[in-house]
């Protein structure tokens, strides 16, 4: 079923995010489209960014930046890739115990680092201290390190050959990476106060379901083990618990012919297994979650982006016992919703892409 | 009272030095040849060395009295190739401890840090960009920049039953204006907005370790003056906060918080600088029993590494 889920949202995704496949576009045409159809295959050099000629000067700009009618530059392309950023939203929850509160808020902030292999075939991402503090009441969920990568194979591990009619060939690729997160560490992963977490390390293994030509947009499906380190009174009936296997559909999905515009997406199912030496009953076997965010870059203040960010998680968790007074044994909901602004910092234009 | 005044005074004769050469591209001299050919250095780079100081510090409150270490390393980022138009003065400080080994009964008191960014970015002109076809640049009258910082302690090394509190800062991040944008190195007049993510741990006299989870959700307002000479012979920064915060042991409260700091280096032994320096810290919110005033001067020794 996850797998018809990932391919019918790579199939979407491949449709919206269509214009990240080579450069991205931050060429301003004073509102005519652009004409990309048979263009050449090496993206155009670094002086793109031209406006109308009675609006601009003629002055060299670098790749990604603005100049307008008074000679002042301004970049005009942020990348999500590569940036730190701060910042704050309005964020109402739903507990496992059915309280919605209505007025907490929420502070996040991250550092993320992305880069591209000489060859155009690999992106490897970082990220470190990616987290969101929520307040009224208190949540937090942090990860300490996160490490990814994509790669596009140009060797197909199946050749396929048809010979009905004439003969033809098909080709299976199979866009397999990796990913490892590290201290992950989570208040109330379940929605129960007093509970909490701190993921180990996980190590994944990564299909492209569809991926982009620079590979900053992608849709995969990963699967893979990982060890959770269990803290406060539910730490008492299994301190090490394994997630055997988590698996996850997700998306990162660049839009807009300016890539001012990132969607992003995930669907998680974990099985979980005591991972102590004397196997352990687990108050549930499996969770599952979902969280879908949208961000879009509003202004710049000093080339620096400001964005709205929309994003909503919710979870499903199984219990097999009360681990709640009061609360029934049942399959527990809860959700949350954040509406907020980030800044971000050392943010640079989305370079141009250069097949090879 | 010297020393807490030392901090503003040197802060406000640094701001009424006038901005000669050194605030230019030209690159700075720094060493200096005698007539017989020897060489000694006279210029330095604060914000580029390990430093190690020494020195009492009065804490107020009836709190202990007692002999205060600074220790840490300070980097900061090149300068500006000359022609920029845009350039990030980036700061940094690891491992930036205060140490006082016997603050009384309870043992040691540390207000450290691991790590501390501040970066600035200086443009020749700031604007507010709208980014519409074509895009629109309002102009800005400041730079902007911003602070992080990861893992900070205050208070006691480690929560002991009946003992001290421990505040341990997990991120604090701010959002700056810089309305100075001077192209000098380790000047800057900053309002920032921030926030930042602290928990609050102690035991009571059972053992029981109570956690107070704190998070301004940038909800923090401060303001920061910063100004050192062009050789580095003194510096001198004052700081202070408001925070609205919310506390999960108490709800919403005020915290505030004010730092300064002094530098002068009279002389260097072996090219080295030695310098007599100042820390003044007070802060005030409902965790603490009464109002924290603590003042630290001393000597202070520094390895340049630029």
């Amino acid at each position: 079923m996850m797998v018809a889920a990932g391919l019918f949202v790579s199939a979407a995704a491949a449709r919206f995010a269509r214009a990240q496949d080579g450069e991205p576009d931050l060429t301003l045409h004073g509102g005519v489209p652009p004409d990309r159809g048979g263009g050449p295959a090496v993206a155009a050099p670094a002086a793109i960014v031209a406006a109308r000629p009675e609006a601009a000067t003629a002055a060299e700009v670098p790749w990604g930046f603005y100049r307008d009618r008074q000679g002042r530059m301004m970049q005009v392309s942020f990348d999500f890739g590569r940036r730190l950023w701060l910042g704050v939203g309005y964020a109402p929850h739903r507990t496992s115990s059915g309280d919605t509160e209505i007025s907490p808020a929420a502070f996040d902030f991250g550092v993320s680092y992305d880069r591209l292999s000489d060859d155009g075939r690999t992106r490897e991402r970082f990220t470190v201290l990616d987290g969101q503090v929520r307040l009224h009441s208190f949540g937090l969920d942090i990860v300490g390190f996160r490490y990814d990568l994509s790669h596009r194979y140009e060797t197909p591990l199946l050749r396929i050959t048809t010979f009905v009619k004439d003969p033809e060939r098909h080709d299976l690729f199979l866009n397999v990476g990796f990913y490892t997160e590290a201290l992950h560490f989570e208040v109330a992963p379940r929605g129960i106060e007093g509970e909490e977490s701190l993921t180990l390390a996980s190590a994944q293994g990564t299909l492209d379901l569809w991926q982009s030509e620079d590979l900053r947009s992608y849709v995969r499906l990963r699967v893979g083990p990982g060890v959770e380190a269990r803290l406060g009174p539910w730490g008492d009936e299994a301190r090490f618990v394994g997630l055997f296997p988590q698996a996850t559909l997700e998306g990162n999905l660049i839009l807009g012919r300016r890539a001012m515009q990132r969607l992003n997406f995930r669907l998680r199912g974990d099985l979980l297994r005591s991972a102590t030496w004397n196997a352990q009953e687990l108050p549930g076997v499996w969770t599952a979650a979902a969280e879908a965010a949208y961000e879009a870059i509003l202004i710049a203040i000093n080339d620096q982006p400001v964005s709205f960010r929309l994003a909503g998680s919710a979870f499903l968790r199984d219990d097999t016992r009360e681990v709640v007074a009061g609360l029934p044994p049942a399959r527990v909901l809860g959700w949350t919703g954040t509406a907020g602004i980030r800044m971000a910092f050392f943010s640079p234009p989305v370079p141009p892409f250069l097949r090879k | 009272m010297f020393a807490r005044a030392a901090p503003l005074g040197l802060l406000a004769l640094l701001i009424a030095t006038p901005v000669r050469a050194a605030d230019t591209d030209e690159a700075p001299v720094i060493w200096v040849t005698r007539a017989d050919g020897a060489r000694y250095r006279v210029r330095f780079d604060p914000g580029e060395r390990i430093i190690l100081g020494a020195g009492p510090e009065l804490r107020g409150g009836g709190a202990a009295t007692g002999l205060a270490i600074d220790v840490g390393l300070l980097l900061r980022g090149e300068r500006p190739a000359p022609g920029w138009d845009v350039h990030w003065k980036r700061n940094h400080e690891l491992a930036r401890l205060h140490l006082q080994p016997a603050a009384g009964p309870s043992g040691a008191a540390i207000d450290g840090v691991l790590y501390r960014g501040l970066f600035l970015r200086q443009s020749r002109e700031g604007t507010l960009t709208l980014p519409v076809t074509p895009p629109v640049a309002l102009p800005l009258p400041f730079d902007i920049g911003v602070l992080a910082e990861v893992g900070h302690l205050h208070g006691a090394p480690w929560p002991e039953a009946g003992g001290p509190p421990v505040d341990a800062g997990i991120v604090h991040g701010e959002v700056l204006a810089d309305f100075w944008r001077s192209r000098l190195p380790g000047r800057w007049l900053t309002v920032g907005v921030g926030g930042r993510y602290e928990i609050g741990l102690q035991r009571d006299a059972a053992g029981a370790l109570e956690r107070d989870h704190r998070v301004s959700p940038m909800s923090t307002l401060a303001v920061a003056l910063h100004s050192e000479r062009a050789d580095g012979l003194a510096a001198a920064g004052v700081r202070a906060e408001a925070s609205h915060r919310w506390s999960s042991a108490r709800g919403w409260e005020r915290a505030y918080r004010a730092d300064a700091d002094a530098e002068w280096t009279p002389l260097a032994v072996n090219d080295r600088p030695l310098a007599l320096f100042a820390l003044a810290s007070a802060a005030s919110s409902p965790d603490l029993p009464r109002a924290e005033l603590s003042v630290i001067a001393g000597l202070r020794f520094s390895q340049p590494l630029r």
